[in-house]
């Protein structure tokens, strides 16, 4: 059998292999020198609101409602339901008021679930939960899109 | 360096650089992970700030889990720096009444927040960075904590460090 030999193009793929194993580490474990990357499951309560939602549409949002994300049902559901009337800010005979909308709704859900948390990144579906992130209200029926405006409670 | 690019005849020349690059690899490697700047890329110093930023418009509830002693992160890390201060204040806006007169008052919803915040950060001339973050006054900048990701402008910063 004729000797195989060790050429250039063996080399740089040996040294791709150990890059990218190189940049693993570093970017998984080694940052800081902190392992950032634990993850562990976590219940949490938090609210999101989506605003102009038809007064229609509402009818389809009840308290119990599992949520739905990626195409499957998620392990977290609506605990509660705030609903209010869209506004705009106007001013009238030197008073600023509130001018509410007859037909659209601002709609403040409470959800409560178990969460994926890896370091400060908690993740339900596939969706941050940060206050001020962008979030899917979504049901097998309903969807919404809103942000999150706090996050009430979280237990280990 | 021959016909065959060989040098002196014994060496090719791809191997030699290989051969270079292997090593330059190796000790870039070692010496990010073991913290020793072995080779050195102006990876900046670490400074200590003590920056504020103005939200954005929020309605109230935004700010209910803010707290100070929050812990700043970035993805799935945490900073080298915490919230020490928030101030929550009324926006204020003007608007033009029925009678044409102009109205300057509290927003009845809407507030915005000087949350301000103490972090180690990189300084690499000229740019100081926490995280993938650069702060600047002026510039757009996030407030990530655990449970939180207000954005606003930078409205200080001081090295007090």
């Amino acid at each position: 059998m004729a000797k195989r030999k060790f050429n250039y193009i063996d080399g740089i793929v040996i040294l791709i292999v150990i890059a990218i194993m190189v940049g693993a580490y570093w970017f998984f474990i080694k940052d800081g020198g902190e392992v950032k990357i634990a993850s562990n499951k976590v219940d949490i309560t938090f609210i999101a609101e989506a605003d102009l939602i038809s007064n229609e549409a509402l009818q389809q949002l009840k308290i119990g409602d599992p949520l739905v994300s990626s195409g499957v049902f998620q392990d977290a559901t609506i605990t509660d339901i705030v609903i209010q009337p869209s506004s705009t800010v106007e001013a009238v005979n030197g008073e600023l008021i509130l001018l509410e909308s007859p037909t659209t709704s601002r709609i403040l859900v409470t959800i409560s679930g178990e969460a994926n948390k890896y370091g400060p990144y908690i993740d339900l579906g596939g969706q941050e939960l940060k206050v001020g992130s962008k979030y899917y209200i979504k049901t097998d029926i309903f969807e919404a899109f809103g942000q999150i405006i706090e996050v009430v409670n979280i237990k280990n | 360096m021959n016909k065959q690019g060989k040098l002196f005849g014994k060496v090719h020349i791809l191997d030699v650089l290989v051969i270079i690059i292997a090593i330059v690899v190796v000790i870039i490697a070692f010496g990010r992970l073991s913290g020793n700047d072995i080779v050195s890329f102006n990876s900046g110093e670490d400074v200590r700030i003590r920056y504020t930023v103005l939200t954005y418009d929020y309605e109230a509830e935004y700010f209910k889990s803010l707290r100070v002693g929050d812990v700043l992160a970035e993805d799935k890390k945490y900073l080298d720096g915490e919230i020490v201060n928030i101030e929550i204040e009324d926006k204020i806006v003007s608007l033009v009444d029925n009678n044409g007169d102009v109205v300057t008052k509290a927003h009845p919803v809407m507030k915005r927040a000087f949350i301000t915040m103490e972090a180690t950060v990189e300084y690499k001339n000229p740019i100081y960075k926490l995280g993938k973050q650069e702060l600047r006054e002026g510039l757009p900048a996030f407030v990530v904590t655990e449970i939180n990701n207000l954005s606003g402008i930078v409205s200080d910063l001081q090295v007090i460090e």
